[in-house]
């Protein structure tokens, strides 16, 4: 039970750098123009999304939260299965978190994209309460304006490093594919 | 200039949701399940003495394990011998005051034979020793959890 507290941390951690990057930007932002007034530019999104993997239905949340450049976001979601488990009729596997910390070094009011580095767990509480996968994930992130707080956003992951029980990229019957996770959402965002 | 830019997101959706990723969970499983199907359990433990943790333990080894059988002793049709020790330490006041309970369960199993199958340890912390040790069996369960490719 220790290795969630340590994700627990580390996203924690993550809003705390945010959060002080951004602050930090509206101070800058307020120098510049010689107020004296804090106007921290930190801006909120929530939305939903899916993610695309084989065999499985992956809906979620998310959440993020940041500033021009630096931003954390968080995932929340639940795993079905959409093939048949040989073994057992079941369906419902359990849940996906994740956390991560992203820089968007391209944007303007339209279009976004960026990437970073974050922690992706999957508690399979409908296989045992305390089983579990992990991995560290590199993901890009990219996001078109479509209304005036309403924006389309589309992901993609890898996992360089993961728990032995968890293969991005492998099938059931061992078969390679891609080792890339898209995803696919809508973020309600305060930017 | 919008219209653009949703036809564009919409066709990276129709390709991301056409290039599904195989995303796998599995679990090996300890031991050779097919090879022993049928075990018996005993348990002994320092937080009770009534036999509570061994019912416990066969209870949830039925529930999630790989065994086909899971009995308490004796079990004559066993293949596989399961001997588990749990011990749970004193409490010990954790920074805000409230009690911790560390608990180690060290577990052997031994085939028909007397040969040693398998063996190690699990270790867990709960508010109470009653929850300490069912934490550590659950562990000892996930040891022997049913093997799985999903």
């Amino acid at each position: 039970m220790t290795r969630p507290l340590s994700l627990s941390m580390l996203v924690a951690a993550g809003i705390a750098l945010v959060a002080r990057s951004a602050i930090g930007q509206g101070a800058e932002a307020a120098s510049e123009t010689g107020t004296t007034r804090s106007t921290a530019r930190l801006h909120a999104g929530a939305g939903v999304h899916w993610l695309w993997a084989q065999g499985k239905a992956m809906p979620g949340m998310t959440l993020r939260l940041g500033g021009r450049w630096l931003a954390g976001e968080g995932e929340a979601g639940l795993i079905w299965l959409t093939e048949r488990d040989q073994d057992r009729d079941r369906r419902f596997l359990g849940g996906q978190l994740g956390a991560h910390l992203s820089v968007t070094p391209v944007a303007d009011h339209r279009f976004r994209l960026g990437g970073g580095l974050g922690g992706d767990f999957y508690p399979l509480f409908n296989i045992h309460g305390d089983e579990w996968q992990f991995a560290l994930a590199l993901r890009a992130r990219g996001d078109v304006r479509v209304a005036r707080k309403v924006w389309l956003f589309g992901t993609a992951r890898a996992y360089p490093l993961h728990s032995d029980g968890l293969e991005l990229g492998v099938n059931r019957s061992r078969g390679n594919g891609l080792p890339v996770l898209f995803g696919t959402g809508i973020e309600w965002s305060t930017e | 200039m919008t219209g653009s830019w949703i036809r564009g997101m919409l066709v990276t959706c129709a390709a991301t949701s056409a290039g599904c990723a195989p995303l796998t969970f599995s679990e090996e499983g300890a031991i050779d399940f097919e090879r022993y199907s049928r075990v018996e359990v005993a348990v002994e433990s320092n937080a009770t003495t009534d036999g509570w943790a061994t019912r416990y333990l066969v209870e949830e080894l039925r529930a999630s394990s790989g065994f086909a059988q899971v009995d308490a002793v004796p079990s004559p049709s066993a293949d596989l011998f399961l001997d588990v020790t749990v011990f749970v330490g004193a409490g010990d006041d954790d920074d805000d005051g409230d009690a911790t309970y560390a608990s180690v369960a060290t577990f052997d199993a031994w085939d028909a034979q007397g040969r040693l199958v398998d063996s190690g340890s699990e270790s867990d912390e709960s508010s109470g020793p009653i929850e300490a040790a069912e934490d550590v069996l659950d562990e000892v369960v996930l040891h022997f959890i049913a093997p799985f490719r999903l």
